[in-house]
């Protein structure tokens, strides 16, 4: 229609010829795309608004079977087999946990126990307390859905609120919280320690009653006897220990191995301080997993209780249990900061940025496996520094059962040990013999190693 | 065939699922499925919750080893699954399903066992099974107390030698696939 | 003039590797006609015959001196002209000059080209080719606009807004990127990863991958200067493209939540070849031709040429000197040539050219 009218123009001035008419178009289509490309360049576009922040983002890798990963869409075949797919019951990289995302929550803290997780979130004002996974001890506390009908979920596939009997529900001002094989404990600010879950060993804090059903349990329990200024508090398997700003570390929970420190291998439903070498010391850093615990004092002496079978404690004792804390003569370790104890392994980081290593499995020295008593140092170029990046330095080290990870100041994630479902996010379903990155993209800040499964809590680049 | 398993009769054996895993509803169905597939049958199940004492007798024969407080105490932390298994050689059967003891050896010596793969710590192991068929029928009447082996032998063994049992998923045990009223009701 | 004076002896001594800083904008094709050419010219304004007679004299005139008897027989003296050179022609053609040259660099990038000149030339050019030198560059990227082919002069996608991006955060960004990369280094090194060897091959730090042709790897990404919308990045890396690297400049701009261009490429290091050892675009003639050649032969040593044929570690150059380049000259592409010709500015006052790498005295 253009062209023909184009034509008809030009046939009316009888001066143009063909060739003026294909420019006269030309220079029509010109005209046109010069307009559009002006428009385009007027177009300002903002990825970003005026007072955006980085937003926090929680990344999860690991077993997804148990819920604890908090993707609904992974556990629901409904959802799933609409699209053709599988339910995955495991992931071995980390997964955006889109729930935060959707319900606009800013997450703030995370603790991981075995196949649950717990976050602490702000939602506008408020501060409340989420948690997902398994509930088969109530350690999510009670959820019923629907309510009133008296189905109460064993499992959460999506985080879910954990109701604490709080003065002000909505301001769940968590100091520290964490999880052990199925017990949750929560401090709060102004308010005091709270625990759910299982208590078959002492290790909530409260009395133990023998034959007690854990699970759908309404009720959650306030620890007495908890000291105002607890900074820290770490959970073992079944152990809990609470560290304070005054450097004292208070012990609750299963002691077959020592694990409360306490001179017995009875267990303990009150809390109690640790006796042995810890005395007079100020404790800055505690770390327990499986059933070892070390503390770290202000000056960086190192003590440790509980289980040595695996050569944890072999700097000390022969024997497989340590029931008071004893001090770990170390050489060379330079002035520890941080120690964390696994299973059969046990990991110590200086203010150097250094990491050492001792006890059995792997251990991040390559493939031999080997029991070693003595804390033997992780080159620094597995974490990255190497020419390019001479100042890059582990700020933090993590430790599940089998595996340890180690969070360096650029915000990277290394992993490395026994891979159980996925647990190291390195893409393989298969043990990592020393440490590997893993590949996140956003800035790490806080890590929680679970049994089988790990959520990390980032920050965007922008 | 049937010549031959006439032979040879079935062995029972107990296997307890410890409370670190039954609290994970989808090992204990992953593990069930191992123990079908490995064509081990279900005689009995049940889920039972041992108290302090209960399980200090359990574990009467360790009595002053150094694991021994530790075991009690995690066996009395939750509710257990107790099954009775049988099958040619079920009790060497199911220790080489299980796995070693000592968990975390266990899990880069023998990473595809019931312990390697799920296994936390060398007291949270996942799995108990006989290691004898002496132990096997004192622990068998430990925990089923109402149930006679000799009895057993003599009304049900047939059926489960000539694979005339189905796995009922809601009882968690096979029963005759004929009489299925029957079995339900002298075996729940 | 150039201080030959014969011009086959020149011509031997074109047999070596070339190293010149091609300017943006021209193919690579293009520079090495220039060189041709350039050669050619300057090889046929010497002497190339044996008994040539130049240009501008006459021919040889036989029996000048000798008087006939006889008027009658009294010729004109016969001029010589077959030695003339216009009789014989140009001694050197174009296609007299073998030349052969690294490729990945593409027409509007600037930097380091190696050519290989005759036949021990081509040969030790195809061999670097082959081995797995450490390259660097300049990146020079403008925030704010995105286009189809990440250029400046592709067709503009959309404009952005970059208010929110600041120096440590690209910073950060960088870093992630070169992390993310030292992970592929390890897994490209061609070693099975759950060995010990890898562990102690990793624990010794920078690896090259073991295949030539691999994905790209990139050592170090980082950003050396930043005045919004402009950007600079080093980027030290092996086996890449120039598309990747705008590729990449693009990337880096999103993750910062903004998008940006390529504005500018330039290659500052090859292996040993550095900025130093090349020839801008007036030096392309027969003497500085010559000398570099000449100067460009003690990198041609088997240990050097050989890099990177087995996994091995790489040695790098301090990061505190920015690969020759002080980021207070804002020139970057077509400036070039000026830069190069203060040779002060190519290294840090603190430290020597020593065996290829820049080390701290």
């Amino acid at each position: 229609m253009f062209k023909k009218m184009a034509l008809n123009g030009c046939l009316m001035k009888s001066a143009l010829n063909t060739h003026s008419y294909s420019l006269v178009l030309r220079r029509n289509n010109w005209a046109k795309n010069l307009t559009k490309r002006e428009a385009k360049k007027a177009v300002v576009i903002d990825y970003v608004g005026e007072n955006a922040e980085r937003t926090p983002i929680i990344y999860a890798w690991g077993s997804a079977a148990s819920g604890a990963l908090g993707i609904a869409s992974y556990l629901r075949p409904d959802v799933k087999f609409k699209h053709g797919r599988f339910v995955i019951s495991r992931i071995n990289r980390p997964a955006r946990v889109r729930f935060f995302d959707i319900h606009k929550l800013k997450p703030l803290d995370i603790a991981c126990g075995y196949g649950f997780t717990v976050v602490a979130v702000k939602v506008g004002s408020r501060k409340i307390l989420l948690g997902t996974g398994m509930n088969t001890d109530s350690q999510l506390g009670y959820h019923e859905a629907p309510r009133g009908s008296g189905r109460v979920l064993d499992q959460l596939i999506e985080p879910g609120r954990i109701r604490l009997p709080l003065l002000k529900p909505d301001d769940c001002n968590v100091v520290t919280m964490d999880c052990g094989r199925a017990h949750t404990v929560v401090v709060v600010e102004k308010e005091g320690a709270f625990s759910l879950g299982n208590n078959a060993c002492g290790q909530c804090g409260r009395t133990i009653v023998d034959g007690e059903d854990y699970g759908k349990n309404q009720t959650v329990n306030k620890i007495l006897g908890v000291p105002d200024d607890v900074v820290k508090v770490v959970c073992g398997q079944d152990h809990t220990l609470f560290l304070t700003q005054s450097g004292q570390v208070y012990s609750c929970g299963l002691g077959a191995d020592g694990q409360t420190g306490q001179g017995h291998y009875r267990n303990t439903d009150r809390l109690m301080l640790v006796q042995g070498d810890l005395g007079g010391e100020k404790i800055v850093s505690i770390g327990s997993r499986g059933d070892c615990c070390l503390a770290v004092s202000e000056n960086g002496d190192v003590f440790g209780w509980g289980n040595s079978e695996y050569g944890q404690l072999g700097l000390v004792t022969d024997e497989t249990q340590v029931n008071v804390a004893r001090h770990l003569p170390l050489k060379d370790c330079g002035k520890v900061v941080k120690a964390v104890a696994g299973g059969s392994q046990c990991a110590l980081l200086n203010d150097q940025g250094q990491v050492f290593v001792w006890g059995y499995g792997i251990l991040g020295k390559g493939p031999q496996l080997e029991m070693s008593t003595v804390p033997s140092r992780i080159p620094d170029p597995l974490f990255g520094r190497n020419e390019l990046s001479p100042n890059t330095k582990v700020v933090d080290i993590h430790c599940g059962l089998t595996y340890l990870s180690a969070v360096t100041d650029q915000g990277d994630v290394y992993t490395w040990g026994r891979d159980s479902q996925g647990c190291l996010g390195l893409g393989e379903y298969k043990n990592q013999f020393f440490p590997w990155k893993v590949v996140l993209p956003a800035e790490a800040i806080k890590l929680a190693c679970g049994v089988d499964h790990v959520v990390a809590l980032c920050r965007s680049f922008t | 065939m049937t010549i031959i398993k006439l032979l040879k009769p079935l062995q029972l054996t107990l296997a307890l699922l410890k409370p670190d895993i039954v609290a994970q509803p989808h090992i204990v169905q992953n593990i069930r499925q191992l123990i079908l597939e490995n064509g081990l049958y279900f005689v009995l199940s049940k889920n039972v919750k041992l108290s302090h004492s209960q399980a200090e007798l359990f574990y009467a024969e360790h009595r002053g080893k150094f694991f021994q407080t530790r075991l009690v105490s995690f066996m009395s932390s939750g509710p257990l699954w107790s099954h009775v298994l049988c099958g040619d050689d079920a009790i060497v059967k199911w220790r080489r399903l299980m796995g070693p003891t000592k968990v975390l050896k266990t899990v880069f010596d023998d990473p595809v066992s019931i312990r390697g793969r799920h296994g936390l710590t060398d007291t949270r192991n996942c799995t108990h099974g006989s290691d004898s068929e002496d132990t096997a029928r004192t622990e068998i009447k430990f925990f089923f107390p109402e149930f006679s082996i000799d009895k057993w032998f003599e009304q049900q063994h047939e059926l489960f030698q000539q694979d005339l049992v189905e796995f009922d998923t809601s009882l968690c045990q096979h029963v005759p696939v004929q009489a299925n009223s029957l079995g339900t009701s002298e075996f729940s | 003039m150039s201080r030959f004076t014969w011009a086959p002896s020149a011509y031997r001594l074109l047999n070596g590797v070339l190293c010149v800083y091609k300017p943006a904008e021209v193919p690579a094709r293009k520079v090495v006609e220039t060189v041709k050419l350039n050669l050619a010219r300057e090889l046929n304004a010497l002497p190339c015959y044996q008994h040539e007679i130049p240009l501008g004299q006459a021919g040889v005139t036989e029996n000048i001196s000798v008087k006939d008897v006889s008027k009658e027989t009294q010729t004109e003296a016969i001029v010589d002209w077959s030695e003339h050179r216009l009789v014989l022609g140009n001694r050197y053609e174009k296609t007299d000059f073998k030349i052969q040259f690294v490729d990945g660099i593409s027409a509007n990038t600037s930097g380091i080209f190696l050519m290989g000149i005759g036949k021990f030339g081509m040969e030790s050019v195809n061999m670097i080719a082959q081995s797995k030198f450490l390259r660097v560059y300049h990146v020079k990227g403008r925030l704010g606009w995105a286009t189809d082919n990440f250029t400046p002069v592709g067709h503009i996608i959309e404009r952005t807004s970059f208010k929110h991006v600041s120096r440590p955060k690209l910073d950060k960004v960088c870093a992630a990127a070169q992390a993310n990369h030292t992970r592929q280094m390890y897994r490209l090194h061609g070693v099975n990863p759950d060995s010990q060897e890898a562990y102690e091959m990793a624990a010794q730090g920078l690896i090259r991958p073991s295949a030539r042709k691999s994905e790209p790897v990139l050592y170090g990404v980082k950003c050396i200067d930043f005045q919004p919308p402009d950007f600079t990045l080093e980027i030290h890396c092996i086996n890449e493209t120039c598309q990747y690297l705008r590729c990449l400049v693009h990337e880096l701009a999103l993750k910062l939540k903004t998008t940006a261009v390529c504005s500018g490429i330039r290659r500052l290091r090859y292996g040993f070849f550095d900025t130093q050892r090349a020839l801008i675009s007036r030096q392309w003639h027969l003497d500085h031709i010559v000398d570099n050649i000449d100067s460009n032969m003690d990198l041609l040593t088997p240990d050097r040429m050989f890099v990177g044929t087995q996994a091995e570690k790489v040695e790098l150059l301090p990061p505190d000197h920015s690969a020759g380049y002080l980021p207070e000259d804002q020139l970057m592409i077509d400036h070039g040539q000026d830069l190069l010709e203060d040779s002060a500015l190519t290294t840090g006052p603190d430290c020597v050219l020593e065996n290829g790498q820049f080390k701290k005295k």
